[in-house]
């Protein structure tokens, strides 16, 4: 194959087109095989704090075409160990335009022969051309024609080093981070490989697999295994909270469905796709009915009472805000917690009497509030996640954001009381480098040892009565991952459940991962299974628990 | 005969020039978005498309840090996929309660592998609801950017403040885009490692 820089034509032919852009065919292989720089190698001075830079040329594999290839050190991580190349490649133009000016081309230089032919007409077009002072030959107009033609015949090749799709522009700048230093461990980060291999189980107590789950015996027994009647759907709150929750006894089972489902692709704005309900599975019978329609995600109290998001639609609508109310069920009477208040609430899980909940705004921003009663709202993060309330249930684990002098975000983690919002502790990661990342939601909170969900895993804390401890980040690594899922729950001091998401051929997958972060090991402890059949989790965030 | 040839050579040459198309946000205009997810959610590409031709490009990111998936509500980018415009559609002036000025607004959108729906998502900037700048909050004032790290969404594309909104937003109401106020477009955005299918 002829590259553009190889054959003039061509090179005429990108000319004109005018649209040069910059691409990166095949680039990737050209960069990595160029050996990763080390700090302070290859590197032209900078002023400090200035992004040092440095140029590599390489060579493409497509076609072994010699290409000038300058590569940019981009920036240097703040960790001082990660970089990240730039590089950039020249080509243009999209196999599209390419064929549709070929085409115009090709037809125009065949008229142009044709004229040129004719006696008459090749005297006038001379004639006009001469008009504008272009001394133009019969054998000069022969030749340009000549070469007009050529040109659009073998612009071909202009379009052939393009890989993507037709009718789009190939990629114009491929990033990616050279990491050196992934794989150490240091103090308190580590980088766990999960070993895959067989299970015994497909569910578990705390994962749903094609409506079926394991529950576990008071005395730890082999679990028993349920089917519930409908598939536990909770696309509203469904990172952020359980679809499935135990009630406080044990003896039932609330989960969120989801009826007359629809694809919400082929659905209209305004219109509905699906309405949510709650059911109620019994343990001892395997009744499995509805408890109401209209509501969403239902957590219990230790006295039973059961709060739940009301759609104030009572139905999902495509892209109507997804408004709720929070209403609390004790028996068979339901009370408005939020008043008059619409916004998009959803429950997390009672603090004690004490209703935490979250509120979704624009862009997915999250707050956490507190409900005392009816009509009682207070709030306690303006902008934050739920790590998990305290065993007692006085306590609420928060995670906020906040930003380094450095220019980095990263994680602030505080504990405050629920019943009046004060902060009791609070840890600033900046001395750990390693927890200086931004943590997520959906942990738990066992004794004195907290977990909640991490860069790729899982972070894990110690929390005295005034003070936070970071004992250590662990990052699940395993072939084509899609990172942890939420919720983590910690099992005791040394083990925590997490799931593993794993892109493979044919889509997505899950699978249940247990770590000990004493030894630091991980592996799976339920099969990976299709993620369309297994995204729906069991566990209930309230406390205290009986 | 001979001198109709002319004309036909005429007619072919001007029947092989492509169509005219109208001048409308969508990629069945060819005039389009194709957000690339970076390395980091900080470092994704934005690329600007007219007529099915890429025009340029600039930084934008989606998520927050790295390694969350898009199921992760609140937290990992958007999911892939074509997204029509909606949740007000584009505005310049929003005065909303946690994005404020020029914003796209897209259509909700079931995560990659899971069930959990994304929604309240937008392509936008740090900026007032006037287009300008209110640095007064540190350490990240939602009306001021900052820095890199307002790369950093919870689900949302964001653009740099002023070059890349103000570029994105040009293209928009360019004559060749066409792109007008609170109007529904379909497929305005495509999100994915690789460029749409054709």
């Amino acid at each position: 194959m002829r590259s553009v820089f190889e054959n003039p034509i061509n090179l005429l032919a990108r000319l004109i087109d005018g649209v040069c852009e910059l691409c990166s065919t095949n680039l990737d292989t050209a960069v990595r095989a160029v050996p990763i720089p080390k700090i302070g190698d290859h590197l032209q001075p900078g002023a400090p704090g200035s992004c040092p830079t440095m140029s590599l040329w390489g060579q493409s594999s497509a076609g072994g075409r010699p290409l000038p290839r300058p590569v940019h050190l981009d920036r240097r991580e703040p960790n001082g160990t990660d970089w990240r190349i730039v590089a950039q490649d020249v080509c243009c133009g999209s196999r599209q335009q390419s064929v549709a000016m070929r085409t115009q081309l090709l037809v125009l230089s065949l008229g142009l022969t044709w004229l040129a032919m004719m006696k008459t007409p090749r005297r006038q077009f001379l004639k006009l051309v001469g008009q504008f002072g272009v001394a133009l030959s019969k054998q000069r107009l022969v030749v340009g024609i000549a070469v007009l033609g050529v040109w659009s015949l073998s612009c071909g090749d202009v379009a052939t080093p393009f890989n993507g799709p037709q009718g789009q522009s190939p990629t114009t700048v491929t990033q990616f981070d050279a990491t050196t230093s992934t794989t150490e461990s240091s103090d308190l980060g580590h980088v766990v490989e999960v070993v895959f291999g067989s299970s015994s189980t497909v569910s578990s107590e705390y994962m749903v697999v094609d409506r079926q789950l394991e529950l576990p015996t008071s005395d730890g027994g082999e679990a028993s295994s349920i089917t519930l009647t409908a598939e536990p759907h909770l696309p509203l709150g469904g990172a952020l909270v359980p679809s499935v929750v135990p009630d406080q006894t044990g003896s039932a089972l609330f989960y969120t469905a989801t009826e007359n489902l629809l694809d919400i692709e082929a659905v209209a704005p305004g219109e509905s796709w699906g309405v949510p309900t709650i059911r109620r599975f019994d343990v001892a019978t395997g009744a499995d009915e509805k408890v109401l329609d209209g509501g969403y995600a239902p957590t219990i109290s230790h006295s039973g009472l059961l709060a739940y998001a009301q759609d104030v639609n009572g139905e999902y609508r495509k892209e109507d805000g997804h408004l709720t109310r929070l209403a609390v069920l004790d028996g068979s009477s339901a009370t408005i917690w939020t008043g008059e208040e619409e916004a998009r609430f959803t429950p997390y899980g009672w603090a004690g009497d004490i209703l935490i909940a979250y509120v979704t705004g624009e862009g997915e921003s999250l707050s956490v509030v507190a409900l005392d009663g009816p009509g009682q709202l207070r709030q306690l993060s303006a902008q934050g996640y739920i790590g998990a309330i305290s065993p007692d249930g006085t306590q609420v684990l928060l995670i906020e954001l906040t930003v380094s002098e450095s220019g980095s975000l990263y994680s602030l983690i505080k504990v405050v009381n629920a019943s009046d919002g004060v902060v009791v502790a609070t840890y600033e990661p900046s001395r750990d480098p390693d927890f200086a990342v931004i943590l997520g939601y959906g942990g738990d909170w066992k004794g004195q040892r907290a977990v909640v969900l991490g860069p790729g895993g899982f972070a894990v804390f110690d929390i005295g009565a005034s003070s936070i401890s970071p004992v250590g980040i662990f990052q699940l690594s395993f072939e084509k991952s899609e990172g942890a899922l939420s919720p983590v729950w910690l099992l005791d001091d040394s083990r925590v459940w997490t799931r593993a998401m794993v892109s493979t051929d044919k889509g997505f997958a899950i699978a249940g991962v247990e770590c000990n972060i004493v030894r630091i090991e991980c592996a799976n402890v339920s099969d990976l299974v299709s993620s369309d059949s297994a995204f729906a989790t069991v566990g209930n965030m309230s406390r205290p628990q009986p | 005969m001979k001198r109709l040839v002319p004309f036909v050579v005429a007619l072919v040459y001007l029947a092989s020039l492509p169509a005219p198309v109208l001048a409308t946000p969508g990629f069945g205009f060819g005039d389009y978005l194709w957000f690339q997810p970076g390395s980091t959610n900080l470092n994704g590409t934005l690329r600007r498309y007219d007529n099915f031709s890429f025009l340029g490009s600039t930084t934008a990111g989606s998520g927050m840090g790295n390694q969350y998936s898009t199921c992760q509500t609140n937290l990992g980018r958007l999911p892939s996929g074509w997204y029509d415009s909606a949740n007000g559609h584009m505005v310049d002036n929003k005065n909303g309660t946690a994005i404020d000025g020029r914003a796209w607004g897209l259509e909700d959108k079931v995560c990659n592998g899971g069930s959990t729906l994304r929604t309240e998502l937008f392509i936008h900037t740090e900026e007032t609801v006037s287009n300008g700048q209110n640095c007064t909050s540190a350490p990240d004032d939602p009306h001021c950017w900052e820095g890199t790290f307002d790369y950093a969404s919870q689900g949302c594309v964001k653009v740099s403040h002023p070059t890349s909104v103000s570029t994105l937003h040009t293209w928009w109401h360019s004559a060749a885009i066409g792109g007008a106020h609170s109007t529904a477009y379909t497929n305005i955005l495509y999100v994915s490692t690789t460029g749409p299918p054709s």
